[in-house]
């Protein structure tokens, strides 16, 4: 269950970034914000490796893995900020919502071989539910 | 005609940059998922170091000035620890599982904009956190 506290945590933060991510948006461009988002937590990341001392060198095929979802993260994350740049964040944030549960457990179900219960169909569903009602 | 369709495609656009968004983000999250025994925070570290450069060379192909805010800071970490603490859970969990849970993230955006920006709130806005209260427990509860 210890996943589910670091979900929440991980929630509630990524939330409260996009709300903050719109509020800046209405003074500058999508680029600079997520540009200068990386530019500090990446230095802040840098810091920690430097003063624990831990090895950044995961093996080759993780760190292209790593690369990847990078470059998809970048794709992702612009046009995320261009839609929240171009209308109202209580119609944009439920409706990517909407879309990455069912594309994130279609691929963890289909692909990765994950167990498939009633419960887990059930919180799916209850979970795409809430961003249809929030979003319609 | 011409120009009212331009600005209808213009007026819908964000609706593109969402599938977009969705499509390149689940990949993402399948590709970490895909990422063998190795801390979440140096997951992180690489995928920064090539969003970072992606985003520098996107504003430079599409002359969009980078301009610094304070602001910029809180921002930063506040995005590298939620990412770090969602990787931990991806880590230890299922994406099946982990994914819907951090993905509520839009309601609680949702709901600060509708606090502090003055978004509607309506009867669906409320039972639409209803039901991700039982999505979550649903999801995050014994088999």
């Amino acid at each position: 269950m210890k996943w589910v506290y670091y979900a929440l945590m991980a929630m509630f933060l990524q939330g409260t970034t996009i709300f903050l991510v719109k509020t800046q948006l209405s003074n500058n461009n999508p680029y600079s914000v997520l540009f200068f988002q990386y530019i500090f937590g990446l230095s802040a990341l840098s810091s920690y490796f430097l003063f624990k001392k831990e090895n950044i060198f995961i093996g080759k095929k993780n760190v292209s893995l790593a690369i990847l979802s990078g470059f998809f993260v970048s794709i992702g994350l612009i046009s995320y900020y261009l839609a929240i740049n171009e209308t109202a964040l209580s119609i944009v944030a439920p409706v990517r919502g909407t879309g990455f549960i069912l594309l994130t457990s279609i691929m963890g179900i289909t692909i990765l071989k994950e167990k498939l219960s009633l419960k887990k169909i059930m919180g799916v569903i209850f979970c795409i539910l809430s961003i249809i009602f929030l979003t319609i | 005609m011409f120009l009212f369709n331009k600005k209808l495609i213009m007026k819908s656009m964000w609706k593109f940059y969402i599938i977009l968004s969705t499509i390149f983000l689940a990949l993402s999250s399948f590709t970490v998922k895909n990422v063998k025994k190795s801390s979440p925070l140096v997951v992180v570290f690489w995928q920064f170091l090539m969003s970072m450069s992606l985003v520098f060379a996107y504003s430079f192909m599409l002359d969009q000035k980078l301009i610094f805010n304070p602001m910029m800071i809180i921002l930063g970490l506040t995005y590298l620890i939620s990412l770090s603490l969602y990787y931990y859970s991806l880590k230890i969990s299922d994406l099946s599982k982990a994914a819907p849970v951090f993905n509520l993230s839009s309601t609680v955006s949702a709901i600060l904009g509708i606090i502090f920006l003055s978004e509607q709130i309506n009867a669906k806005i409320v039972g639409g956190i209803i039901f991700a209260a039982f999505g979550i427990y649903l999801l995050g509860g014994k088999k």
